[in-house]
């Protein structure tokens, strides 16, 4: 089956299931979207263009949480609408920074990506004025604004870089962040004991 | 009569987490194993999971390399050391939306995902907010609530406000607003379908990590034990102390039935054993008729 088959077949289901190949964006390859970030101009567009990558991965949360009330809390529109405001006015801040973001020759693939991501979120956010025809599982507006989202969230993939500090969780203090990456934990001292047993001790608070 | 078995599953492990991450307070108590593990309660009737793991593919690679996560296996690779496919999954108790609790949704095609509405309000919300305040949307992964959109739409979502009783037959869900997440909330497992129930298992999500956070070191305060909270709170540590009390009421203050799946030392406790993967599987539970997972 051709790649246009498949979308027209995509089209005309109503409901895809979640591994559907609908959803898939090819798998990112950050080497090549950030090529040479050993270039000083491009760490300095990766410094300047991180608040919007951050603000672009909130965006596409919003819009998905603000998705999913639609569906299963839909007497709850009220509750939701200020959170739309909210989300198309931090689009526009952030739409802003990027196009003010100077990009060296060496990063456009990752402005063409960012580009994408708020295309696509403009055009959900959009999709959210009429909120009403979001919540069926038919709704055609509903399976534009998934789909675009995915595609947003794909490129979001694409464009993180751990070298630039931006992925696609903050795990900072999350049950993963062991205070330190491999190295930091191996150099501080590990009492032989303390690894499953740490005895209660005085509380502090500092 | 036990009509459900339960066993917590693990699926990864950081090796060496930090004490005082677990335990508010254990500052300078060096490290421990953090197992990340996923429940399972099982009938005849019903295969349902407490929570589903994170998602490997996105950043199972980043998890490993920066933060020490080890061992991840699938769920496929996991359940079918209890002779289970993610497909034989019909219901899921999702606790919160952290990204290792609410990650690997698509890979339970048949699962119905039971989350506190609440939960994903307040994450929407939270994520509107200046960048000043991140700090309220640590470990929230948006492509989770991405995935959740399309559960919805399956009508395999479903929100909850507040407690729910009989989910599945003998299974209610609690809620803890404000206390580790916005909307936590932990899975009560009535084993003898009685209310109110003479066999009663608690399964505490992230409101409860370790065994401290139930009985901690009372000295400071001139008692014996002392609820003491875990390090990480979004809501409050007071309400994750009032939701502790609220279990503890549930299993009449006996803490073996509270079952904290971040907790190594499950395996002291219960039967368990280690799959050729190093995984540990411990059998809080056996139904009556059904065989043991462990031995």
């Amino acid at each position: 089956m051709t790649p246009q088959n498949d979308i027209d077949e995509c089209i005309a289901t109503p409901i895809h299931a979640s591994d559907c190949t609908s959803w898939e964006i090819p798998d990112p390859d950050p080497e090549l979207i950030l090529a040479s970030f050993d270039d000083e101009a491009v760490a300095a567009y990766a410094v300047r263009i991180r608040p919007v990558y951050e603000r672009f991965k909130r965006i596409i949360g919003q819009l998905s949480g603000l998705l999913i009330l639609a569906q299963t809390a839909p007497a709850q529109a009220d509750r939701d609408q200020p959170m739309v405001t909210s989300a198309r006015e931090q689009l526009a801040e952030a739409a802003e920074s990027r196009r003010e973001s100077r990009a060296p020759q060496a990063a456009r693939r990752h402005v063409a990506a960012m580009a994408r991501i708020e295309e696509q979120l403009d055009a959900v956010l959009a999709t959210l004025d009429r909120r009403i025809d979001l919540a069926t599982p038919e709704s055609p507006d509903l399976e534009l604004a998934m789909r675009r989202l995915f595609t947003a969230h794909g490129l979001l993939l694409a464009v993180s870089d751990d070298r630039a500090e931006m992925t696609p969780v903050d795990f900072s203090h999350a049950c993963c962040s062991c205070g330190a990456n491999g190295s930091d934990a191996d150099t501080t001292a590990v009492e032989p004991d303390a690894s499953t047993t740490a005895s209660p001790s005085p509380q502090s608070t500092d | 009569m036990a009509n459900y078995s339960i066993h917590v599953l693990e699926y990864a492990a950081v090796p060496e987490y930090h004490v005082s991450g677990i335990i508010y307070g254990y500052h300078n108590q060096g490290y421990r194993k953090l197992p990340y593990a996923y429940a399972l309660i099982r009938s005849e009737d019903h295969v349902a999971l407490v929570d589903v793991g994170y998602n490997h593919k996105d950043y199972g690679k980043h998890l490993a390399d920066k933060f020490g996560v080890r061992n991840w296996h699938s769920p496929r690779d996991v359940l079918s050391e209890v002779g289970l496919t993610p497909e034989d999954v019909d219901t899921v108790f999702v606790t919160h939306a952290h990204f290792d609790h609410f990650g690997s949704v698509e890979d339970f095609p048949n699962a119905t995902f039971y989350i506190q509405e609440r939960e994903l309000a307040k994450w929407v919300w939270a994520m509107s907010l200046p960048d000043r305040m991140r700090w309220m949307m640590v470990a929230v992964d948006p492509g989770d609530i991405l995935r959740g959109v399309d559960l919805a739409r399956q009508g395999r979502l479903v929100t909850v406000d507040g407690d729910m009783q009989d989910v599945i037959p003998g299974v209610d869900l609690h809620a803890a607003y404000d206390s580790h997440t916005f909307g936590s909330m932990w899975v009560t497992v009535r084993n003898d379908g009685a209310t109110p129930s003479q066999d009663t298992w608690v399964l505490a999500g992230d409101l409860i990590y370790v065994y401290e956070n139930i009985e901690g070191d009372g000295g400071a305060v001139g008692v014996d034990k002392v609820y003491t909270p875990t390090g990480l709170a979004t809501g409050s540590q007071t309400n994750l102390v009032l939701a502790t009390e609220e279990i503890m009421k549930q299993v009449d203050y006996e803490k073996r039935r509270v079952v904290p799946v971040h907790e190594e030392r499950l395996k002291d406790d219960f039967p368990s054993r280690n799959t050729s993967a190093d995984l540990r599987i411990s059998e809080i539970c056996v139904a009556d008729g059904a065989n043991s997972q462990v031995n």
